[in-house]
């Protein structure tokens, strides 16, 4: 009962939402490095100290913010700009995420409860356990 | 045979059910759902032709169902729809497709209407908007109207400076001129994929208000679906859900309009890269 795969969550890390999210805005360039500010780098260190870094991440608009604190990348300036909104962004992931998980429910629904048609007078004969007679030129 | 199926296929035609059917030699009065087309293809990419983005299914070019090249005008739809393609597993399942569906009526344009006949025709949805059209009885789902489509209503006045308003009269609100007009030219300024799309989103929502809120995104696809359907969502609290009905609409109307609206923006933007040369 209870719709059987209609029951499933699909979360917003589903491999393969999150596969056609990709190849739908990967080669947009859409994941670009974000410009950050130059960070003064302490000769003693590798990189900026902890603090700084925790500091500069937190300035940054969200999705920049996820970005850099995963990657733990030196804080630099790059040549490209996002001329998008994120809220477009934004907006057109939680659309085609909505598209595709619906669709997804829908199939499960559409197994689960959509008529199959009628027997055939071969299955109709096998549930009383009889089998339909063969001839072997055909039927006359 | 083969290829002759093959070609058949690719022009999109409807799938015949097979000629030795469940009721044939016995005597013909079985019933089974037309036998759904099997996946014939492996391999699904996109490549860039004169027209546009194309769909390449194992070397073979995509068509619409009239059999014109199948060419959309942005490579993230043109992904989008490869992915359905790819999405479909033994069997091709052309109702899940509704980007595809978008794209070959665009293309196709079957019902032949012109630009200002589609604007009239979303435009004429705003004498019976959904959100426009109240009950007095029975008091809950009254009430429940006024909080969750007066906002919509107030931002729709607010955004396009014009007068809507509701009623609770079967006839409908009175809806002026000016409001129709800036409608109007609102919509010419959405090229003619973009309006498809509108077209389609405003039928399926059964409401102007609510696409507009969708197209600005104002509003979630979840939260449009669920102010489009608000007195099924009220009976269903009230007296149950029917699984097989009430979760499949929903399901369906919120891909649809999740698929419209995706459509919709996808052409009607345009993105260059603008390289930067290195300072030296």
């Amino acid at each position: 009962m209870g719709g059987a795969a209609a029951t499933a969550s699909f979360s917003w890390g589903h491999p393969e939402a999150r596969a056609a999210l990709q190849n739908c805005f990967r080669r947009r360039g859409l994941f670009l490095r974000r410009p950050l500010f130059q960070a003064p780098a302490e000769p003693s260190s590798p990189g900026p100290s902890p603090r700084l870094r925790a500091a500069a991440i937190s300035l940054l608009p969200a999705p920049g913010r996820r970005e850099a604190g995963g990657r733990h990348r030196p804080m630099g300036v790059t040549s490209e700009k996002l001329c998008r909104a994120q809220q477009e962004l934004h907006f057109q992931a939680a659309t085609y995420l909505c598209l595709l998980r619906s669709v997804r429910h829908l199939a499960a629904l559409h197994h689960e409860y959509h008529g199959r048609g009628e027997r055939s007078p071969e299955e109709v004969a096998g549930l009383v356990g009889f089998r339909l007679p063969q001839q072997p030129g055909g039927k006359g | 045979m083969w290829r002759g199926r093959c070609r058949r296929l690719l022009r999109g035609c409807v799938p015949r059910p097979p000629p030795d059917g469940p009721g044939g030699p016995g005597g013909g009065r079985g019933y089974a759902p037309p036998a759904e087309r099997k996946r014939f293809y492996q391999n699904v990419s996109i490549s860039q032709g004169e027209g546009g983005f194309e769909i390449n299914l194992d070397h073979r070019k995509l068509k619409t169902p009239q059999a014109k090249l199948f060419a959309v005008p942005s490579e993230a739809l043109a992904i989008a729809v490869a992915t359905e393609w790819d999405s479909q597993k033994d069997t091709i399942k052309f109702y899940t497709m509704h980007l595809t569906t978008l794209c070959n009526t665009a293309l196709d344009n079957p019902t032949q209407r012109s630009k200002g006949q589609l604007i009239r025709a979303a435009v004429k949805f705003l004498e019976t908007d959904t959100v426009c059209y109240r009950v007095e009885e029975p008091a809950a789902l009254a009430e429940l109207q006024k909080n969750e489509w007066d906002p919509i209503v107030a931002w729709a006045e607010k955004r396009y400076n014009v007068a809507i308003g509701s009623s609770t009269s079967i006839m409908g609100p009175n809806i002026p001129a000016s409001t129709r007009d800036t409608f109007i030219s609102h919509l010419a300024s959405y090229n003619m994929w973009a309006l498809q799309g509108i077209e389609y989103v405003i039928t399926q929502l059964k409401s102007l208000i609510l696409s507009m809120g969708l197209i600005d995104r104002h509003i979630t696809v979840e939260k449009a679906v669920l102010l489009s359907r608000l007195e099924e969502e009220y009976q269903i609290q009230r007296w149950g859900k029917v699984e097989w009905a009430h979760d499949y609409d929903l399901c369906e109307l919120r891909a649809r309009a999740a698929a419209g609206t995706l459509f919709v923006h996808l052409c009607s933007e345009s993105s260059t890269v603008k390289h930067k040369l290195l300072q030296d």
